[in-house]
């Protein structure tokens, strides 16, 4: 009686229906499309059928794309292990502590809220070979000068940052889960004798597994996106496509060397891998809790 | 609850163990990395960029620079004598930038008393020449005080590089400002509105399509913003909406309405109908409703997506980037951007801009930081 007429409805539905309908929807589907024709420019509209030609390109005819696939899956790993992994250990620590929780919170988070250009910035400052602080650091304690963007060390150096500063959000999440658990779980298991590492392990971790699955999710998914901190520090991939990301890499192809075609093939991969991982870790997650019960 | 946990707390007593001195190492350790690399900034920003290249660990004390007689470079640190004038403590400096001190090569620290007459024994400049070009005009006390003949750089503390931020005409920051306010601020806005109009839509009335505009809206979560750029900036320039703030916010509107969809649905669900159909029997239609009870009712939630979305917006270099080209129009973010490319060089200036950057950030969030952290994770939670 109260919701019947439809025009209001309409009303409400319409505005955010219709900006998804034409800033979301329709551009992806067509950026599928996109991916399996010659289009050369950014104006240009499109040529030839080449089907999945581009694809076949960026899995056996493109070493700079191979890189940065590899890349950009090995950032996967690498914040499961330190984004995730620290930050479990950190809201571990702080979790077990009384004083200066908030303190921790509030330091430890906020390099978030920080621009990631910003910090990309300022990484620029530490790395620069002439009058970095890290070259300067060095020269203190008497060492020689490192070239830290070098063809061998670049990755690294631009994955650093980009760990580092979202751990802090990992962790506020996983701290807020330890928060949750009843304090009465805690003191059965310290009847039962579980202290220390064996209660970590037996019952604190698996009492914040939905919180950690979330974690994993959001990491690993996030590590696709990577965009800006690489962008900034380490143009176009430099030292020669070595430090691209798929990210990256798209853009470059799309609106700097104007293959169009090919940033949308790129930018399907993208979504492509993002499916694949978060169906895969559903998968892994599934098993694993039917193994719990 | 919260009375029982807190009596279970002062029952037991606090030990200081050697785990806990760990622990709180460790955990402080980690507090270093994120507070020492803004605060290496800052202090930097207020150095000339010569300095920063040499000496970045020391603080943004008072010094200068200067050629003296041979046209060698001397940093100088100012210092005040007992009559309120400025007095130069002369330092000089090897290639590296680690300082000389000639003639009291022996004890590092700056003698002051009697400097004048050690620093001179230990010049290579003979006595008369120095004393013709460097005249001390008080050498009551056996202090150096230079003439202003060589006119000093300062180079800490020293505004200029945040005049060259402000003053840049290629790069504006202030004007970035603006336009980052323009942009993040309409996001924000638009997008809290639309998405509890259309949560209220969906969550109250019952039709057909319902359950699919659910799920294109879950769908359109996975959708990262590389995955619609090309169709959106091809489309954008047909518009005549390319390098147009406008283009920049309806873009990043459509991008972050999915999320606040979802977190605007779960909490409109939850709130009670009763007010609503109690505003009804008053005589009150469906744009009343939600414009008199259902917004103010959302407070909460509202709060949650308008910070996540502004933060998303203002810290999102993607669209920026390629949606704008006009150095007018660039936002805060690709400003930045394009002063490391320009400017990389220039190290004084690039501190002073990631400080102006991030200070006014940094005072929002020591204000709403319980805010700031809540909104982000629930949001990152149900996204």
């Amino acid at each position: 009686m109260l919701y019947r007429k439809k025009r209001p409805l309409l009303v409400f539905l319409l505005p955010s229906l219709l900006l998804m309908a034409v800033f979301l929807y329709y551009p992806f589907v067509e950026n599928i499309v996109n991916s399996l024709f010659d289009i050369r420019g950014l104006a240009a509209a499109r040529g030839e059928f080449l089907g999945l030609g581009n694809y076949r390109r960026f899995f056996s005819e493109d070493p700079v794309a191979m890189t940065s696939f590899f890349n950009s899956l090995k950032m996967m790993g690498l914040t499961l292990v330190f984004q995730v992994g620290l930050a479990l250990m950190l809201a571990l620590m702080v979790d077990s502590v009384r004083k200066g929780q908030q303190l921790f919170r509030v330091v430890y988070f906020f390099p978030i809220v920080i621009s990631a250009t910003a910090i990309g910035l300022m990484f620029n400052l530490f790395y620069k070979y002439d009058g970095g602080m890290l070259n300067q650091l060095l020269a203190k304690l008497g060492m020689d000068k490192v070239l830290w963007l070098s063809k061998e060390s670049a990755y690294t150096m631009v994955v650093i940052p980009t760990l580092w500063q979202y751990i802090g959000f990992y962790f506020v999440i996983i701290l807020t889960g330890l928060a949750g658990i009843p304090q009465e779980i805690f003191e059965s298991a310290a009847i039962d004798g579980a202290t220390g590492i064996k209660k970590i392990w037996y019952v604190t971790l698996p009492l914040i597994s939905d919180v950690l699955i979330t974690c994993v999710t959001l990491a690993v998914t996030g590590a696709i996106k990577v965009f800006d901190l690489p962008s900034v520090i380490a143009r176009n991939g430099a030292p020669n496509g070595l430090t691209h990301f798929l990210g990256t890499y798209m853009h470059n192809q799309a609106f700097v060397a104007q293959n169009v075609d090919y940033g949308s093939t790129i930018s399907v991969i993208i979504v492509l891998m993002g499916v694949a991982v978060a169906q895969l870790l559903n998968r892994v997650i599934a098993r694993n809790s039917e193994a719990l019960r | 609850m919260a009375m029982d946990m807190s009596s279970v707390r002062t029952i037991k007593k606090p030990r200081v163990t050697a785990g806990k001195v760990v622990i709180y190492m460790l955990l402080t350790l980690w507090a270093v990395t994120t507070v020492f690399p803004f605060m290496w900034v800052v202090n930097n920003s207020f150095k000339h960029s010569s300095l920063v290249v040499n000496d970045s660990f020391s603080l943004a004390t008072g010094e200068v620079l200067r050629y003296d007689k041979d046209g060698q470079v001397v940093r100088e640190r100012i210092m005040q004598d007992e009559y309120g004038r400025d007095m130069y403590d002369k330092l000089l400096f090897d290639a590296d930038g680690n300082p000389v001190y000639e003639g009291a090569q022996q004890s590092p620290t700056i003698n002051r008393s009697g400097a004048f007459a050690d620093l001179l024994s230990g010049m290579t400049v003979p006595t008369d020449e120095a004393n013709a070009h460097l005249q001390a005009y008080d050498t009551v006390n056996g202090k150096v005080i230079y003439d202003e003949s060589s006119p000093p750089v300062r180079l800490s503390p020293t505004w200029d590089n945040y005049v060259s931020v402000f003053t840049n005409r290629n790069v504006n920051i202030l004007r970035g400002y603006k336009n980052s306010l323009i942009i993040s601020g309409s996001v924000m806005v638009v997008v809290a509105l639309f998405s509890a109009m259309l949560a209220f839509g969906i969550t109250r009335w019952k039709f057909r399509g319902a359950k699919a505009i659910r799920s294109l809206i879950v769908a359109a979560l996975m959708f990262p913003a590389f995955a619609t750029i090309v169709p959106v900036y091809r489309m954008l320039s047909d518009m005549g909406l390319y390098d147009k703030l406008e283009g920049v916010i309806l873009v990043q509107c459509a991008g972050n309405l999915a999320f606040a969809c979802t977190v605007m649905m779960g909490f409109i669900n939850a709130l009670p109908y009763e007010l609503e159909e109690a505003a009804f029997m008053e005589g009150c239609g469906p744009y009343g409703i939600f414009f008199r009870i259902i917004l103010p009712m959302c407070k909460p939630a509202l709060a949650t997506v308008a910070i996540f979305t502004f933060i998303w917006s203002y810290n999102d270099l993607f669209l920026q980037m390629v949606l704008l080209r006009s150095n007018a129009l660039l936002p805060v973010c690709a400003i930045l951007r394009e002063i490391s490319s320009q400017y990389g060089t220039d190290f004084g200036m690039m501190a002073a801009s990631v400080t102006v950057v991030v200070v006014p950030v940094l005072i929002v969030y020591a204000l709403l930081q319980k805010n700031i952290i809540k909104g982000l994770t629930a949001g990152a939670v149900k996204g």
